[in-house]
């Protein structure tokens, strides 16, 4: 290993010593047992059709309802209401549809023992958190995780609303809620990004220069920081700067004056009005064209 | 939308997850397109022993959720390899006693390799720094490898990974950050071993 490989073509040249593809021999063995275990027929993949169509309708109205909520930010619950099950209650509303418990969110800010507790009340054992999100995942599942029983049964489906207003900051169908097959068995851990509260950190972020997040359109990439730095005051952005340069990083921030030179490689949201900024001694090259890219910089 | 059009001759990975809902047999044209990567992936990260079952598993799991799948994205790749390292998350102790067995097996050349791994321990002769970077690996958090690895070992992108992991790019790009950054901590200066003190390190989480 040659002193000037970097960590990840080190990670990648150890790629070689850990195995390579199957013989073709093995494709056809597999795909039986692949099939096996799907068993399938027809009569599934065109019930679940039917029933994919139905919730788009059904739901795009309580789609319009949550997502109003999260932009506009309100407690729906009045302060001090009494009792754990009402509180349960108040928060996740529920119904059956074909199968399936459908669960709406209905307060965007819940804590996550009164949304256990909701439920738990009917029979799920699912620990949802709303954590606070940077803006463009607000609205979108951030974390999906499911024990060992929960991936062998039925699939937990998310919720999205077919309400063409209804999108979360980077364009996506915003996410309200849940469907829960009524014979799912074992545990699931799930987040669902809401905004976050003035000086609240982010629990998870998206890229800083992404629509609807701080520095969306602002051309700081590849920008020397004594340049950036009325851009940011301009837009109201408190950086904290970072280095890729270890031995000066600090995840409190450098101060810029040690760093005016260095070029703005990579922005991470922190908080509403805080972005981590990543600089580098040498100026970065222009990102090649990419569908993401194409998106994220739409109307820039 | 999608759903609707005619077959093509050649069908993108969407079109073809699109006509499994009429003929689910089709499913098969996607299984050959990535059986192999998946494979030699799972067998990278886990050992060859269970890296085929799993890959099975991932494809049948896929099937299942496939209304799931956005059809906007052409390449299901991601998807899968997404699918794949949620089900890798309950063979994490596979995944730490092979990693180990590489850097144990180049301290000592005694050590008896089980059969599948005899390929690999010729090959570390020819590549000294290869048990650093296994102990190295072992070392990490969990996320922070997947994200690590399906980066150099399944050359996924930022934005393919957040498919995959159904998380923002933004958590992506923390974790790589993090991961490589614990990663270069964790890389034994001269030789000398962390082994032991990794040993109780993050099995737990």
């Amino acid at each position: 290993m040659g002193g000037e490989m970097n960590d990840l073509e080190m990670v990648r040249a150890f790629r070689a010593e850990l195995g390579t593809e199957p013989g073709p021999d093995r494709l056809e063995p597999a795909w039986l047992a692949v099939r096996e275990r799907i068993a399938f027929g027809p009569d599934v993949s065109v019930g679940r059709r039917r029933r994919y169509r139905r919730r788009r309708v059904s739901l795009a109205l309580a789609a319009a309802a949550l997502i109003a909520a999260l932009v506009a930010l309100p407690a729906l619950l009045p302060s001090g209401t009494p009792g754990s099950a009402d509180r349960a209650g108040a928060a996740v509303s529920f119904s059956q549809d074909d199968g399936f418990i459908v669960a709406v969110i209905e307060d965007p800010n819940a804590d996550s023992e009164a949304l256990r507790e909701a439920f738990a009340q009917h029979g799920l054992d699912i620990t949802l958190q709303l954590v606070p999100a940077s803006p463009s995942a607000v609205g979108t599942f951030v974390y999906f995780s499911l024990d060992e029983t929960a991936q062998q049964g039925p699939a937990i489906e998310t919720l999205a609303s077919d309400d063409p207003a209804c999108t979360t900051a980077g364009g996506g169908s915003c996410q309200i809620g849940l469907r829960v097959p009524v014979d799912f068995q074992g545990h699931a851990d799930i987040a669902l990004g809401r905004p976050a509260d003035p000086g609240e950190k982010y629990s998870t972020a998206n890229d800083g220069f992404a629509a609807g997040e701080a520095l969306h359109c602002s051309g700081l990439y590849g920008m020397a920081v004594q340049t950036a730095l009325p851009v940011l005051s301009e837009r109201g952005v408190m950086a904290i700067w970072r280095s890729t340069d270890q031995s000066i990083d600090t995840v409190d921030g450098i101060d810029p004056t040690t760093i005016a030179g260095q070029y703005v490689t990579d922005a991470i949201p922190a908080a509403p009005g805080e972005v981590y900024i990543w600089v580098t001694p040498d100026q970065p090259s222009p990102l090649p064209p990419s569908d993401y890219l194409q998106r994220r910089d739409e109307g820039c | 939308v999608r759903r609707e059009e005619p077959v093509l001759e050649v069908s993108t990975d969407a079109d073809v997850i699109a006509a499994c809902d009429e003929d689910p047999e089709r499913f098969r044209e996607l299984f050959e397109r990535h059986f192999g990567a998946m494979v030699a992936y799972l067998r990278r990260r886990i050992g060859p022993d269970i890296a085929e079952e799993l890959a099975v598993e991932a494809f049948a799991v896929a099937f299942r959720r496939r209304v799931t799948y956005n059809g906007e994205r052409a390449n299901a790749r991601p998807w899968l390899f997404g699918i794949a390292t949620n089900l890798l998350r309950h063979h994490r102790r596979a995944e730490q006693r092979m990693l180990r067995a590489y850097a144990r097996t180049a301290v000592d050349p005694e050590h008896q390799l089980d059969a599948g791994y005899e390929a690999v321990e010729a090959r570390i002769d020819a590549h000294a720094a290869a048990p650093r970077i296994a102990l190295a690996l072992a070392g990490l958090p969990s996320d922070e490898r997947d994200v690590l690895l399906l980066h150099t070992w399944a050359n996924l992108s930022y934005a393919e990974m957040a498919d995959a992991l159904e998380i923002p790019i933004g958590t992506v790009r923390s974790r790589l950050s993090r991961g490589r950054s614990r990663f270069r901590e964790l890389m034994p200066v001269d030789g000398q071993s962390r082994f032991e003190e990794l040993d109780e390190g993050w099995e737990a989480r």
